[in-house]
């Protein structure tokens, strides 16, 4: 069973990715900040996929992507973003970082589930 | 130097007005403008609050509704709170791209969340904030906005990305 951690600060919103996933097969993590994101994501190497939300305390989902390409062990792990924010500097430093693919809320569940299909290893 | 313009806020206002429509509308709640305003009263009301800051512009928006009208544009067993704080969010993030496109680039906080009764907006500027009604009671849009001296929106642009887009690289 594939295995995705999703990292945002709502807990609806990680409700709701990991009812979309999980009824697809996918085995779902949940972390509430990228610091936790980063923890949980260290112990789970084999994560097929991480959706990451862009604004959240502690860490953020892009410093929580430079940190995840600085390590080894994590750097090969696929990332989509999932936010609000669409300003193109966002984009491209998340583009530039490595991740996947960029994802803007609201998000059909449809949509979701054929992004993580395709990007998750 | 930043100054508290009314009509820069009414401006901005407005399109926070018009992202809540298109957000409320996206999660199946539909908006209409509420001619009476906001009213004080004993049901409980949940409240997103984040704040905003970029070169030309800076503020704090607002995003106030009853728990009945919070619920109804939440997915199943979504809690009120944590709820009204992503939708503050989702606020925020469209409004931002509106103000992109018209060439002011901002960047957001993380919301907080009050809930209470008998609570009223206390505008500094004399720009009363935005009220919708919707079936399930009425939603509140309020900002307060600082510009730099001088500030105007650009014409329109088109953005690359808009909501509900899926971007692969």
């Amino acid at each position: 069973m594939k295995k995705v951690l999703v990292v945002d600060d709502s807990e609806t919103i990680r409700l709701e990715v990991a009812r979309t996933l999980g009824q697809a097969g996918f085995w779902v993590l949940e972390a509430r900040d990228g610091a936790e994101g980063l923890a949980t994501a260290s112990k789970n190497v084999d994560l097929a996929l991480m959706v990451l939300d862009v604004n959240m305390p502690v860490m953020n989902g892009l410093d929580l992507l430079d940190r995840l390409r600085a390590n080894a062990a994590t750097a090969g792990i696929p990332v989509l973003l999932l936010t609000t924010e669409a300003e193109e500097a966002l984009i491209e430093r998340a583009k530039k970082a490595g991740a996947k693919g960029w994802l803007i809320k609201p998000v059909k569940p449809e949509m979701l589930l054929m992004a993580a299909n395709k990007l998750a290893r | 130097m930043f100054v508290n313009r009314a009509d820069a806020t009414e401006g901005i206002q407005t399109m926070a007005g018009a992202a809540c429509v298109e957000l409320m509308r996206a999660y199946g709640v539909e908006l209409s403008p509420e001619p009476a305003g906001w009213a004080e009263t004993d049901e409980l009301i949940f409240s997103g609050v984040m704040g905003f800051v970029g070169e030309k512009v800076r503020g704090t928006c607002l995003l106030a509704a009853p728990q009945a009208t919070v619920l109804a544009a939440a997915p199943p067993n979504a809690v009120p709170r944590d709820w009204v704080g992503e939708l503050a969010n989702q606020l925020v993030g469209r409004s931002k791209s509106k103000l992109m496109a018209r060439g002011a680039t901002i960047g957001l906080s993380t919301p907080v969340v009050l809930s209470g009764v008998r609570l009223s907006p206390l505008p500094r500027n004399g720009v009363e904030p935005v009220v919708f009604r919707s079936a399930s009671g009425r939603v509140l849009v309020w900002l307060e906005v600082e510009v730099e001296t001088g500030f105007a929106l650009g014409e329109e642009r088109a953005l690359k990305a808009s909501e509900g887009e899926l971007l692969m690289f």
